[in-house]
């Protein structure tokens, strides 16, 4: 019987010692482990805190943008009339402005434009407006040059 | 049982080996990173370099705020430009007429033509300049948008808030002249314009009247959608 119960106590601590080296052993192999990236909550509607109403801006956010890929800024080109082409948003106004005409279009779809203007010889000062339905607005300005003399 | 065996039994899950996977260390990351950053370096240099060698014809323009020698300087819009000039550079005055460089004044308004140094970008050789009115290279027409957010049953007036500044409101006088179109540039009457509207203005500022803008055309960009008329149903 005591021998038994020797063996029983004996039994035990090998357990515990066991399971206490396991843990041991197995603790530091989770700190190693790449970590995992972190999840952002994406607030919810209801979970958005309410925030102050601020003052009606003087100026307005535009998020509206406008490039002007052809021909480039300071060009010098020996015809009157040209391509200007370039993007801003979907289905935005645009009004381009000569020294001496006003054109508008449309961007299309994927807020493409081109538009064949008429340029004034010498300096031509090319306003580009572009407004989306939001009234964002979008201004750009570059200057040709149509000339014909040869250098 | 064997306690023996018992005791092998518990102690082996503890010491079993785990498979060690390589991993990139920060050391190598930030080697790689340093690689990178010196390969985007000399693409731009040799981008910037490539750019430099090749002149290219440009056309710039500005009134003349200092000559000295052979230098001049030109500034549109806060912006300077500094041309270099020689005697083969060709001058042409207002009149069209070749002149010489001892016409050229500060205060002038110039367009050069030229080539851009191979060294100094800010630098354009000349090889043509012209003295020209710097108030005739601008449209004069401006250029407004907003919404309407009244119209006069009496008279050819409409109240505007400009998307500039939304705590203003703007009166904008039309008149026989005044084109109304839609962004398809579909002639429209002036009669339509409505409370709501939202358009853009082109106008020319009159000096003498800086208050009133008179519309030289009105283009819609969006109107608000008509009220559905409630219709008799069956019952």
């Amino acid at each position: 019987m005591i021998k038994e119960l020797f063996l029983a106590i004996i039994l035990g601590a090998l357990l515990g010692f066991g399971l206490t080296g396991s843990y041991f052993a197995l603790k530091p192999q989770k700190n190693n482990q790449t970590p995992s990236p972190t999840v952002t909550s994406i607030p919810t509607a209801a979970t958005v805190s309410p925030v102050a109403v601020s003052p009606t801006p003087t100026e307005p956010i535009s998020s509206l943008k406008l490039s002007i890929d052809s021909p480039l800024n300071q060009s010098i080109v020996a015809t009157s009339k040209i391509e200007l082409q370039g993007s801003s948003g979907p289905d935005v106004s645009l009004i381009v402005q000569t020294p001496t005409r006003t054109y508008q279009t449309n961007t299309d779809k994927n807020g493409s434009f081109a538009i064949e203007i008429d340029l004034e010889s010498g300096a031509n000062i090319i306003k580009v407006t572009a407004i989306d339905s939001e009234l964002n607005q979008a201004d750009t300005t570059l200057l040709i040059t149509y000339s014909t003399a040869k250098f | 049982m064997n306690p023996l065996l018992l005791l092998a039994l518990l102690i082996t899950p503890a010491t079993s080996p785990s498979a060690i996977t390589p991993r990139p260390t920060t050391d190598n990351l930030e080697e790689i990173q340093k690689i990178r950053q010196a390969v985007q370096e000399k693409v731009k240099e040799k981008i910037k370099e490539i750019t430099q060698t090749i002149p290219t014809k440009r056309g710039v323009i500005g009134e003349l705020i200092n000559l000295k020698d052979n230098l001049l300087v030109l500034e549109y819009e806060n912006q300077t430009q500094e041309i270099s000039f020689d005697d083969n550079t060709v001058i042409i005055d207002a009149k069209r007429n070749k002149t010489k460089s001892s016409n050229i004044k500060v205060g002038q308004g110039i367009l050069a033509l030229g080539l851009t140094n191979q060294e100094n970008n800010n630098l354009l050789e000349a090889k043509r300049l012209v003295f020209i009115d710097l108030s005739l290279v601008n449209n004069p027409q401006q250029i407004i948008a907003g919404q309407i957010i009244d119209v006069s049953k009496t008279l050819p007036v409409f109240t505007l808030i400009p998307n500039t500044d939304k705590d203003k409101q703007l009166q904008i006088k039309t008149d026989p002249k005044t084109k109304v179109v839609d962004r398809k540039e579909n002639a429209l009457d002036s009669k339509n314009l409505k409370s709501g509207d939202k358009v853009i203005i082109l106008y020319k500022p009159d000096p003498k009247n800086p208050k009133t803008i008179l519309a030289i055309k009105i283009i819609t960009i969006l109107s608000p959608a008509p009220t559905p008329t409630p219709k008799p149903t069956g019952n």
